[in-house]
């Protein structure tokens, strides 16, 4: 485990001394200034040491936001001058350690950092209970279309993608450009799920539902939807550089639909349909990738660590996908 | 590049109707330095050479010169541009070009010349690259950190399984925006791009592959912690050798000096040479290293807000 120590003490903190001839461990000394930057790389084998002297309350319980967000179950704080009147706000946060002017008065044993790392580690690798929530009947279609019957039900994976900001757009730019636009983002989703047999199943003005057959185990929208949101940047300059730049948000989500074809879809009745869409158009922030509860279930538990925030929407739990800055 | 007899044909006709020999003979020395046509054609210099006659030694000799291609990029530069102060009008050019996109070319306008189609080949010279010659270039470095902890902890084939799967996303991407792998030497390779918007591309492919490894590190890697890259991208002259002697360039060189110095995990580090060829939404996303002596560098790492 790579340990970083954010402290302003030039001279480190005294009690981290015997990490520094361990094997197992890397102690890699920065400036507290260094957060922001350090939390926007920081790997899952790196647990960030906060050191708080000189902070007031409220400028700590910022950065214990800011660690909580990015490094949750990851961090731990330094507090030399007992700043925290309550340490277990600290774990409520999220971190894993605490280490007050008491512990700090001798040298901490290598032991137990290792702890610590060990139970940050169990935890990770402890596989997320799924909040299954639906669908009750799960039906898989397959792993690709040709089992998949006209008019039957069964459980598909389902992506909401929709532009934001669509309003703004729908008054400022004229409706050629907004139609090449639309199509130019079709063909983008349509080579992005090609090798995820995806499908635009349903599409409005601006948003729309892709439909994946799932075998019952394997997530197979998750890896390129994620990918679509950490290249969008790219994706814009090279797609829609002759037009102006966009961003999108997207819902994933794992529900039961009777199968119709793309443009026959009007008629089906569909509660998960109908979630996926309110969740796209009422819950999801811009450039956000959503995973819902009963998708989380099949989501690889490495992956799983990135989801953060989980929030409750029209009943059913989701997290997200951080946006990328 | 064989030029087929049919393209031959093509081209010494739209020669031969688009100017006089006298032009002609100006045409081929842009392309063969000193060119006697009385000596080639074998008629003596009191003599004057049939049109016809001129513009088919003219393009034979082009094209045994492995020439043919630069020559159909100067015929398209000659009709857009003009040579002298005077455009010409060249017959049948789209025919020409037609049949050479055909066999697998394309046509780049910001250098003038034609280079292959990677959908359909895909050489280490982009089919026009000449030996000796120099050329201005954007390289891709990709380095795994932590190689020899990570083979000494899983195994020598487990890791080069990994490496493999890294090797062909990067290449994936690389080719995708018609860049070329150089070398690959286990754990880390030098991609090459050259002609339009090389930097641009080179580090659109770099941020790209750096978000394919995450990906791959979230879902897909064997090894539980995965696997962490370098990345670097550097421009300069370099001259192209098929023996790959150019990979000891300056150019080269410097961008390994870089990657050693300053290279960070799971980071893109770019020289000040290239920041300001990029697109203002891609230079924005990089943020500036210190680097004593070494001038400017700029760094790019998955951020989330």
């Amino acid at each position: 485990m790579r340990i970083v120590l954010l402290t302003d003490n030039r001279n480190g903190i005294p009690a981290f001394r015997a990490i520094a001839g361990s094997r197992s461990c890397a102690l890699d000394l920065r400036q507290p200034s260094e957060l922001t930057e350090l939390l926007c790389s920081a790997r899952a084998d790196c647990f960030v040491y906060l050191d708080i002297a000189g902070l007031s309350l409220a400028a700590v319980r910022s950065r214990l936001k800011q660690l909580s967000r990015a490094a949750h179950g990851r961090f731990g704080i330094v507090d030399p001058a007992d700043i925290l009147q309550d340490p277990s706000e600290v774990f409520h946060k999220g971190g894993a350690d605490y280490l007050g002017k008491r512990m700090l008065g001798k040298p901490i044993p290598t032991a137990r950092f290792t702890r610590v790392f060990d139970a940050v580690r169990a935890a990770s690798e402890d596989p997320v209970e799924p909040v299954v929530v639906g669908p009750a009947n799960l039906i898989p279609s397959g792993s690709n279309w040709s089992d998949v019957e006209y008019g039957k039900e069964y459980t598909f994976q389902m992506l909401y993608v929709g532009i934001d900001h669509a309003g703004d757009m729908d008054r400022k730019v004229s409706e050629s450009l907004l139609q090449s636009l639309r199509r130019a983002f079709q063909a983008v989703l349509e080579q992005s799920f090609a090798g995820a047999d995806g499908r635009i199943w349903v599409w409005k003005e601006y948003d729309g539902v892709l439909l994946f057959p799932f075998d019952g185990s394997r997530l197979t929208a998750l890896i390129p939807a994620a990918r679509l949101a950490l290249n969008r940047p790219l994706i814009n300059l090279e797609h829609f550089s002759g037009m102006m730049p966009i961003s999108w948000r997207m819902g994933l989500h794992v529900g039961n639909t009777t199968y119709r074809a793309p443009g026959e879809t009007g008629g089906i009745v569909s509660e998960a349909l109908n979630f996926v869409f309110h969740l796209g158009e009422r819950a999801l922030g811009p450039g956000e990738l959503g995973v819902t509860g009963p998708a989380m279930a099949f989501v690889p538990p490495r992956f799983r660590a990135y989801l953060t925030g989980q929030t409750v929407f029209e009943s059913v739990p989701f997290s997200a996908f951080p946006v990328p800055g | 590049m064989r030029v087929k007899a049919r393209l031959r044909t093509l081209a010494a006709r739209a020669l031969a109707e688009s100017m006089d020999v006298k032009r002609m003979i100006h045409v081929a020395r842009r392309m063969l330095g000193n060119y006697d046509l009385h000596q080639r054609t074998g008629f003596p210099p009191s003599v004057p050479i049939p049109n016809k006659t001129a513009a088919r030694q003219i393009v034979d000799d082009v094209a045994d010169a492995d020439l043919f291609l630069d020559f159909v990029g100067f015929l398209v530069s000659l009709e857009r541009l003009g040579m002298a102060g005077r455009r010409y009008k060249i017959p049948r050019l789209n025919a020409i070009i037609t049949e050479i996109i055909d066999t697998g070319y394309h046509y780049d306008d910001v250098s003038g010349t034609f280079v292959e189609d990677c959908a359909i080949r895909t050489t280490r010279n982009w089919g026009v690259l000449r030996e000796g010659e120099s050329y201005v270039m954007a390289f891709l470095g990709i380095d795994v950190t932590g190689n020899s902890r990570l083979v000494r902890e899983y195994g020598r084939d487990d890791m080069q399984r990994i490496y493999r799967a890294i090797r062909s996303m990067a290449t994936e991407r690389v080719e995708q925006r018609n860049g070329r792998l150089w070398s690959w030497e286990g754990d880390g390779g030098l991609y090459a791009f050259t002609f339009e918007e090389q930097n641009q591309r080179a580090v659109i492919a770099a941020m790209e592959v750096l978000h394919e490894v995450l990906l791959y590190n979230l879902a897909a890697c064997p090894v539980t912690e995965g696997v962490h890259i370098r990345l670097t991208v550097h421009c300069g002259a370099a001259e192209y050798r098929t023996d790959g002697s150019e990979l000891k360039g300056e150019t080269v060189k410097h961008l390994w000096e870089v990657d050693r110095r300053f290279g960070k995990s799971d980071t893109l580090t770019v020289s000040a040479t290239i920041l300001p060829t990029l697109a203002p939404p891609v230079a924005e996303r990089f943020v500036r290293l210190s680097a004593e002596g070494d001038g400017d560098l700029f760094t790019y790492a998955v951020r989330f807000a």
